[in-house]
């Protein structure tokens, strides 16, 4: 299963014609819990043909503040009313101090966020009765760690007893930003915990700094390390096309999605092969 | 639970991108903090210029930035879903920015109007009930506001205080495009669309309330070219 972000910016092209034709649609809550109009009828329509995923932006595990009861029930009638398949959200932070920033901030790898962490996203849970796909976000300076990603990341994935949702190309732009080895990085998640990929473009701005901007076409050495992933995870797993600014034409992005479904296939079967 | 120094550094850097005042934080690259805050405002700044095109431009671009960076420094944006984000800005700028009010006595009625344009946009659907032959029923994704200023209908850098007066304005949604139409309503119309959010109403029920306000002729002109107008906007449906 390859599918794709939906957007408004596309919706129309969408309902329209069938030059995309993904296997599951992908959206934030935030955009379309309460609302109606134009867009919904085309997103209803689109809920028609297409199994839903839902990427939260809002819900801010990381918060010292802690995780918003009444936001999270919201959420749970949103995946309740759109059947969704699959929730995911960030292991970061987006509100601080009661005040939303809209953007994902990095959390401080230390033990007692491990906590704190893990409890919000077992809280959550409770509340939306299934678990949630937690997404390693990309960032670009480390906040007072007293211990490695890989070590935050596990820590809380174990403690919080959640799924793992694999952005490939954030592993690859933290690979980059902070110097270390994305293959042996991806080696060493509890990979069997992974639910969901996620695959975007990103925009290098400096010699030595990457932003994940989803703004431009995947490049080959993130390609690369899909395929890499696919190898170690040895099964099918969802993988999502993520574009949400410069969205080029939608054949495009469908040559991207027959891509990556074919690295996936290639790769699932030579591991098959292997085995044999 | 979370240790207060974690806490801390959570903080210093949300309060930076906040406010774009340079913070210590223990081991962060403080290079690469600047494209943090300038993600962060720059999400504010275009998810509010795309609120208020109206309004920013009344401001100019210096100003606008000006009072941006002062709401997302100091006020703290409650709600999770940032489409809702200007609603709060609104609120904050009648509330705190009492200067900018002074300067501009029109404003409040202003970011009303660029809101409430918003709002009924995104409003959940309201189904529609078809009714009988011969009623009118009222679009049920509509509003109505009362301006003391006409920004509905004029360049605001053109508004004086001789413009002060009781404005009346309906927004709704066109259901088959999604469009926000608005339109300028005298009493009398007022009149008939209040009935009318209650009650159905027939052309009889319409001019029965017009006659409060106008002699049978001036009623008829005005009826036919009311009806003839709104049915096309679908304000109103039969």
């Amino acid at each position: 299963m390859v599918g794709i972000g939906y957007r408004k910016d596309f919706a129309e092209d969408f309902a329209d014609n069938n030059v995309l034709t993904p296997s599951f649609i992908e959206v934030a809550p935030e955009n379309w819990m309460n609302v109606g109009g134009y867009y919904k009828k085309l997103f209803d329509k689109a809920l028609e043909k297409h199994p839903l995923f839902v990427h939260g932006l809002s819900l801010s595990v990381g918060s010292p503040e802690g995780i918003d009861i009444n936001f999270v029930k919201q959420v749970k009638q949103f995946l309740d009313d759109t059947n969704t398949v699959e929730y995911s959200e960030h292991l970061s932070f987006s509100k601080c101090d009661n005040a939303h920033l809209f953007d994902l901030l990095p959390i401080p790898f230390t033990q007692d966020a491990v906590k704190h962490v893990a409890k919000n996203i077992r809280l959550a849970q409770d509340i939306l009765e299934r678990k949630i796909a937690i997404e390693i976000v990309s960032y670009y300076s480390p906040i007072a760690a007293e211990m490695t990603e890989l070590e935050f990341i596990n820590n809380v994935i174990k403690e919080a007893d959640c799924n793992l949702l694999l952005d490939v190309n954030n592993i690859y732009v933290n690979s980059f930003n902070h110097q270390y080895n994305a293959q042996e990085f991806l080696a060493n998640l509890d990979l069997d915990r992974v639910k969901y990929i996620h695959m975007a473009g990103h925009t290098q701005v400096s010699e030595d700094l990457i932003i994940d901007t989803h703004g431009e076409n995947i490049i080959d050495p993130v390609y690369d390390l899909f395929g890499f992933t696919m190898q170690q995870l040895k099964r099918d797993v969802p993988v999502l096309l993520e574009r949400d600014f410069n969205i080029p034409e939608l054949d495009i992005l469908q040559c991207e999605m027959n891509q990556l479904q074919n690295i996936k296939t290639n790769s699932l079967k030579k591991h098959s092969h292997v085995i044999r | 639970m979370l240790f207060a120094k974690t806490h801390q550094h959570q903080s210093n850097l949300a309060t930076y991108c906040r406010t774009g005042n340079p913070v210590e934080i223990k081991g962060a690259v403080q290079k690469n903090l600047t494209h943090y805050r300038r993600l962060v405002f720059n999400n504010v700044l275009d998810t509010l210029e795309t609120a208020y095109p109206i309004t920013k431009n009344l401001l100019g671009d210096e100003s606008w930035e000006t009072i941006v960076n002062r709401f997302f420094s100091t006020y703290n944006i409650k709600s999770p879903q940032i489409w809702r984000m200007p609603e709060e800005f609104k609120n904050y700028l009648i509330e705190q920015e009492k200067d900018l009010l002074i300067t501009y006595p029109f404003l409040e009625n202003l970011l009303e109007f660029e809101w409430l344009e918003i709002e009924i946009f995104m409003m959940p659907d309201v189904p529609h009930k078809k009714y009988k032959d011969g009623f009118y029923t009222l679009n049920p994704e509509i509003d109505m506001m009362m301006l003391s200023y006409p920004v509905h209908i004029k360049n605001p850098n053109l508004i004086t205080e001789k413009d002060k007066g009781s404005y009346f304005v309906s927004l709704h949604r066109n259901p088959d495009t999604g469009s926000i139409q608005f339109t300028n309503l005298s009493i009398p119309f007022v009149d008939v669309l209040e009935h009318l959010a209650a009650n159905p109403l027939t052309e009889k029920d319409i001019k029965q309330i017009l006659k409060k306000y106008a002699s049978e002729n001036e009623v008829n002109i005005a009826y036919d070219e009311f009806i003839k107008q709104s049915l096309t906007t679908q304000l109103l449906f039969k």
